[in-house]
């Protein structure tokens, strides 16, 4: 009886062990960026940093300049061009994470191919627009949401999440995707 | 006489748990070796796609140059480059694939880490990005030793890391423990011969 006793002690303890490690936050939970939340079109508000994201563009190619010249950069995927505009809060930012998240969890980085359209630094009360371009997966057009922070993981520093609900759309309902997009031109950015 | 018997008993014991606890002591350490020995990777078929834990490998070709090769000037003349089509697997976009092969000979005894050109558009971007899902014809360029001679077939180890949720220092998630995946044989082509100069 006292063994049996001793075995269900046991037990009881090892269970209370694991649920105590399983349910434990890790450093990571504890400490990464905070999500704020806002939708395309409207200005989302972080702790550090201002953003309002205004156009959305697909395209099967784009031109971008190239020593001088303008050369077409082709993908098998979509490229994105998101327009936007962003302004330091408090001191002078610098972001170095631009994602576009897919709704299945896909996380694209900015692209490298194409020249960088907006700057990585930011400064208070002068508001910087450009465009950052992606290349997507074009499943992953529809219900993203651009993902905008200093770091992954920037303790306790925010994270702004805007949903892209308002890009162009074709007829049946799908991505309105144009053939070849020119960003050789300078465009409105 | 009983005290006697019962030292012996206890004697007895003591010593088979003894010879017991040896016997477990050196199974498991012999295991311990044997689990560490290093096994031959498989051999892989490189005209099909390797699997490996992020990337989804298919070899195209594999040659030496010479002077400049997709747009990198090569400082001691000559190197090997192996093409390659890379298929992300992963939920993000990588760049990780720094050790992704190992030529097994013809370098240098540092093997140093490649250089990797993307040959989309001609624009030869250096470490790209890959998305995920999205092919990517690259080249891995490694230098060559000055004077030697380019191999007529090479073998490559194609590396395969293994995912964490959590690793051990922070609980951030990543890809960990490098292992051998395989290995394939490609042809070396010379230089002028590889489609490119």
């Amino acid at each position: 009886m006292r063994v049996l006793m001793g075995v269900v002690v046991l037990g009881v303890a090892a269970l209370l062990c694991y649920g105590l490690q399983a349910s434990k936050p890790r450093p990571v939970d504890l400490a990464r960026t905070v999500p704020v939340a806002g939708r395309q079109g409207e200005t989302v508000r972080g702790r550090f940093l201002a953003g309002r994201v205004d156009k959305v563009e697909f395209a099967r190619n784009l031109k971008v300049p190239f020593d001088r010249e303008a050369r077409t950069l082709t993908t098998d995927g979509l490229w994105v061009v998101v327009t936007l505009e962003l302004e330091a809060m408090r001191q002078p930012v610098v972001l170095y994470r631009r994602t576009w998240n897919g709704p299945s969890g896909l996380t694209f980085h900015e692209s490298d191919r194409a020249p960088a359209g907006l700057p990585t630094g930011f400064m208070v009360g002068q508001a910087s627009r450009g465009r950052l371009v992606f290349e997507i997966r074009p499943e992953a057009a529809s219900g993203a949401s651009l993902h905008l922070s200093r770091d992954w993981i920037s303790r306790f520093d925010s994270e702004l999440r805007i949903d892209l609900d308002a890009i162009p759309r074709d007829p049946a309902g799908g991505p309105d995707v144009v053939d070849t997009l020119d960003l050789s031109l300078g465009g409105d950015a | 006489m009983t005290e006697f018997s019962g030292l012996g008993q206890r004697l007895k014991g003591w010593l088979l748990g003894g010879v017991g606890a040896a016997i477990a002591v050196i199974v498991g350490i012999g295991l311990a070796i044997l689990g560490t020995k290093p096994k031959p990777p498989a051999t892989l078929d490189a005209r099909q796609s390797i699997a490996t834990g992020q990337w989804l490998v298919r070899p195209l070709a594999a040659y030496t140059a010479a002077g400049a090769v997709h747009g990198i000037q090569l400082k001691d003349g000559r190197a090997l480059v192996l093409e390659a089509q890379l298929v992300n697997r992963t939920a993000e976009t990588s760049s990780d694939y720094g050790t992704l092969f190992k030529p097994e000979t013809g370098l240098d005894g540092k093997r140093p880490r490649p250089t990797v050109v993307l040959l989309r558009d001609g624009v030869g971007g250096r470490s790209p990005g890959l998305h995920p899902g999205l092919g990517e014809r690259v080249a891995f360029i490694w230098p060559m030793a000055k004077g030697q001679e380019p191999p007529a077939s090479l073998a490559f180890v194609v590396n395969s890391k293994r995912y964490k949720a959590m690793d051990n220092l922070k609980g951030l998630p990543g890809w960990f423990n490098e292992q051998p995946a395989g290995r394939f044989t490609l042809a070396v082509a010379p230089p002028g011969r590889g489609g490119v100069d």
